[in-house]
């Protein structure tokens, strides 16, 4: 249960202060997909998560950055608020499609790799999706948002991994870079690139700088689930959550391991 | 006592009473008429043979049956199924029942059935022939052909002996041609070699060993010539060791996740499982639910274990150890490992501390500054919030700190809740003037164990 409330505060901020307004509130981390296609709400701190009862089913994924969320559920694809209300929607997507949401912007991007496009979602411009075909030299691996008008993809050519700048107001690739050192399977985080290289997480900041921890699984699945926080699965089924924060990557447990 | 013919010479006519006859019982639905003597033909000591009959009233009037008997009393022969006399039997109306021969010993046998008028004379013959007997309580008890030879229960992987006799009678010698021990977890290593002549009186022994690998009710057929005998033996799982409980660390506070593995002080003798379970007492108030405390393999606080044969840790599932949410309530923890008669507890503390802030952030808007700070009070006794403002060169604001008395909020908030002493705290700050020249806010809680570390966070 959220509480609000209200105090007077004893002395004066800047110029003037004044009453504030202060929320009380469990610490929502964002939402799950779980494999059998329940969306459950995770809740929690460093060392202490809680998974609620799903919310929605018949997802096949989904990711969430801070206060958005893009959804893929039966045929739908579905930006989604704070409180998981419909911001966009694109129907008529059977087929797989790739992921990725704004951690800052109502914005999400999904990749058709069957239809060769790639799709803007967001609540403003126009009511209808936007997308567009995109030429793309090889097999996209994960998406990322990093700004209103930018999209990232990172796509694997001839054993190498090539991160893909997309201009969403132009519709076209502006820029391809090789991620040396980096394989799938990568998240993207913004402008970070979450992987795993040598037993190891790694995520490398857009300057090249690159924080890691040791990682429990090889080759996980990442799923983004909350700002900051990604998901880890293994093949048997066990999951691990990450949190990636300025100084330093963490790794815990989390509920629905391969018991 | 060869020769122990006892011939009865007072037969009646067997049709004297006119109206009943005797028939064989053969297949259901189908029987033969019985003639007045009913062979039972050769039956070795010890052994049973029965022989279905049927007594079918011919006649057009109900007869009541006064004699139902086997003379002489005492004999090997005897009644089975047989009605209470007197009983009446309609026209056309049957009463069934069995004749069963058991021999004691060698030799002739005869008897009389006597119903009503009619009389038949039973005959059987016993051939000279080994007995077969098993050592109780340090006697041998003679064994009746289909006999049952119960063994143990013992242990599985262990052994268990009895003896075995095979007896002549005393006054003829026997040959035993045969004899013969199925396959399986019954074994003999002195069974004696074929054909085994027996004078008079003679015996011979051997030993018959339980020897299971697994638990369960094991059976076996022992054969001498054409008598069988079952053997069956009971065999079960040796007790389970005490398991420890070990916890890695050992020393636990809140929102932590820590392992928790199960040894054995020696290699489990068998396979089994068990469980583990979470049990929390809180100390604090008001404590509320705080459902984070689990088992992260199951969300749940409980979680099977399995233990195996040989190995001297439990698994929990494929792994070695499971994982434990300590939630955010501060209180005692005990976890209870429940294996084969054993239960075994372990008590940690989870010692009331101070406010622990574990994330925050600080976003500036156009007219106001935005906190949020997510944190756990395991003590649920957060009182004043302060906080600290400076200026983007790190000096303090004017007019610092800014207290505020959150305690009431945090009761009313705990009150609400399951999720623990877990919250997420967003304060917001109305700016009249540049919110840019502020540069960071320094928080501090204070609660009952005493204040919270200080946390510094960035605009």
């Amino acid at each position: 249960m959220r509480v609000t409330f209200l105090w007077r505060p004893i002395g004066l901020l800047l110029a003037a202060a004044f009453s504030c307004i202060g929320q009380l509130d469990v610490p929502r981390i964002g939402y799950l997909a779980e494999p059998g296609g329940a969306l459950r709400p995770l809740a929690g701190i460093g060392g202490n998560f809680l998974l609620g009862e799903p919310v929605a089913h018949e997802v096949r994924a989904a990711v969430f950055a801070g206060r958005f969320g893009l959804v893929h559920a039966s045929d739908r694809l579905v930006l989604v608020g704070p409180s998981l209300e419909p911001l966009a929607s694109l129907s008529g997507l059977s087929e797989q499609a790739l992921l990725a949401v704004s951690s800052a912007l109502p914005l999400g991007v999904a990749w058709l790799p069957e239809r060769g496009e790639l799709c803007r979602l967001g609540p403003y411009r126009d009511a209808s999706p936007n997308c567009f075909p995109l030429s793309v030299d090889g097999a996209v691996r994960a998406a990322g948002v990093t700004s209103e008008e930018s999209a990232v993809l990172a796509v694997e050519r001839n054993r190498a991994l090539w991160l893909m700048l997309v201009d969403l107001e132009k519709r076209r690739t502006v820029r391809e870079m090789h991620l040396a050192g980096i394989a799938p399977p990568v998240a993207l985080l913004g402008e970070d690139i979450l992987f795993c290289l040598d037993g190891e997480l790694v995520v490398r900041r857009a300057d090249g700088s690159e924080i890691r921890s040791p990682s429990p699984v090889a080759a996980p699945e990442f799923e983004p689930v909350g700002r900051g926080w990604v998901s880890l699965r293994d093949a048997a089924g066990a999951r691990w959550i990450v949190r990636v924060s300025e100084e330093r990557l963490e790794v815990f447990c989390l509920a629905g391991g391969a018991l | 006592m060869i020769g122990r013919l006892t011939l009865l010479a007072a037969l009646g006519a067997a049709v004297a009473a006119g109206q009943l006859q005797l028939f064989f019982r053969e297949v259901p639905g189908s029987e033969r008429p019985a003639g007045q003597a009913l062979d039972f033909g050769s039956v070795p000591s010890g052994d049973v043979r029965e022989i279905p009959l049927r007594i079918r009233n011919l006649g057009d009037a109900s007869v009541t049956l006064r004699r139902f008997r086997i003379r002489p009393p005492g004999s090997p022969f005897a009644l089975d199924g047989h009605p209470s006399i007197p009983h009446l039997v309609a026209p056309g109306w049957n009463v069934d029942f069995r004749v069963r021969f058991r021999p004691p010993g060698f030799g002739n046998w005869s008897a009389v059935l006597e119903i009503n008028e009619l009389s038949f004379l039973l005959v059987g013959h016993s051939p000279p022939t080994a007995t077969l007997a098993v050592e109780d309580q340090g006697q041998f008890r003679p064994l009746p052909a289909g006999d049952t030879v119960v063994f143990g229960p013992i242990e599985r992987a262990g052994r268990l002996s009895r003896k075995f006799r095979l007896m002549s009678p005393p006054e003829a010698a026997v040959t035993v041609t045969a004899i013969s021990l199925d396959t399986g977890p019954f074994e003999s290593s002195d069974l004696p070699r074929m054909p085994l002549t027996l004078g008079p009186g003679e015996a011979a022994e051997f030993t018959i060993t339980f020897a299971p690998v697994r638990a369960g009710i094991h059976r076996s057929v022992f054969r001498v010539e054409e008598r069988t005998f079952l053997l069956e033996g009971v065999a079960y799982d040796p007790p389970l060791p005490r398991p420890t409980i070990l916890l890695e660390p050992e020393t636990l506070g809140s929102a932590r996740q820590a392992r928790v593995r199960l040894t054995l002080p020696v290699a489990a003798p068998a396979s089994g499982t068990g469980e583990l379970a979470i049990e929390f007492q809180p100390s604090v108030q008001p404590a509320g639910e705080d459902g984070a405390i689990l088992f992260v393999n199951t969300g749940r606080r409980s979680i099977p274990f399995t233990v195996r044969e040989g190995e001297a840790a439990a698994r929990f599932g494929g792994e070695e150890a499971a994982v434990l949410q300590t939630g955010t309530t501060a209180g005692t923890l005990v976890l209870v490992a429940r294996l084969g008669a054993h239960t075994v507890r372990h008590t940690v503390q989870i010692p009331a501390t101070p406010v622990v802030i574990d994330s925050a952030a600080g976003r500036r808007g156009a007219r106001e500054l935005e906190v949020e700070i997510r944190g756990f009070d395991n003590s649920r006794s957060a009182g004043e919030l302060t906080f600290t403002f400076y200026d983007t060169q790190g000096r303090p604001l004017a007019g610092q700190p800014i207290r505020a008395d959150v305690s009431e909020a945090f009761r009313r908030y705990f009150e609400s809740t399951t999720v623990g002493g877990m919250f997420a705290l967003t304060a917001r700050f109305p700016v009249s003037g540049d919110p840019s020249l502020v540069g960071a806010v320094e928080v501090q809680f204070a609660s009952a164990p005493g204040p919270s570390a200080k946390r510094r966070i960035p605009f």
